[in-house]
């Protein structure tokens, strides 16, 4: 049994989105511009919300930056 | 070298789980929590440069370097602040950049991260530990 937060159904509601979770992984916000999902969440009083974005696609990524 | 052991579990965005774990930049009063990826193919720390603009940051006055990856280069900013994993900060250094395939999460890298914890990865039970 996978121990994982899934994440599925709010990255199926706000594609595209920034999206601000409280520490149970609640959305409190969502908005196409960072600053302003952010912003909107602490309005609400949230101090330390986890800004959050939810791409477009469902696509695999593969990491690995260096430093040329 | 923090000793502390903390797990996390992995994120699952569609069809992918992830070693994905919240942290924290801090510099001076400004804090944002913020997704990473644990990611030992990087060589650094990587964050977006949008971040750095939460953070109060001027990036204008740090030298660029060149940061390369699958999608190909890209300019960063090399920079070190306070990183908080578990409510526990150290100092690290990391690099901002602006390209926007960056944009979802951060990467914790070797530098920074992987030289300051033990990480077992349980890809089975989806269970990040650090140590």
């Amino acid at each position: 049994m996978s121990k994982a937060i899934d994440l599925t159904q709010a990255w199926e509601k706000h594609k595209g989105q920034w999206v601000t979770f409280d520490k149970q992984y609640k959305v409190i916000t969502a908005d196409t511009d960072a600053k302003k999902a952010y912003e909107a969440a602490k309005k609400k009083g949230y101090t330390r919300p986890l800004l959050f974005y939810m791409p477009q696609e469902d696509l695999p990524f593969f990491g690995g930056f260096s430093v040329a | 070298m923090i000793q502390s052991i903390h797990t996390f579990t992995y994120i699952k965005l569609g069809s992918y789980y992830r070693p994905i774990i919240p942290i924290a930049l801090k510099e001076g009063n400004e804090i944002i929590d913020f997704p990473a990826l644990v990611d030992s193919g990087s060589d650094f720390n990587v964050f977006p440069g949008f971040l750095a603009d939460f953070l109060g940051i001027n990036l204008t006055q740090v030298k660029q370097k060149q940061i390369t990856g699958l999608s190909g280069s890209a300019t960063s900013y090399p920079y070190a602040l306070e990183v908080g994993i578990a409510g526990k900060f150290y100092r690290a250094p990391l690099v901002f950049s602006y390209d926007t395939t960056l944009n979802n999460f951060g990467l914790l890298g070797q530098v920074g991260f992987f030289d300051r914890f033990v990480v077992e990865f349980d890809q089975r039970n989806k269970v990040i530990t650090l140590k």
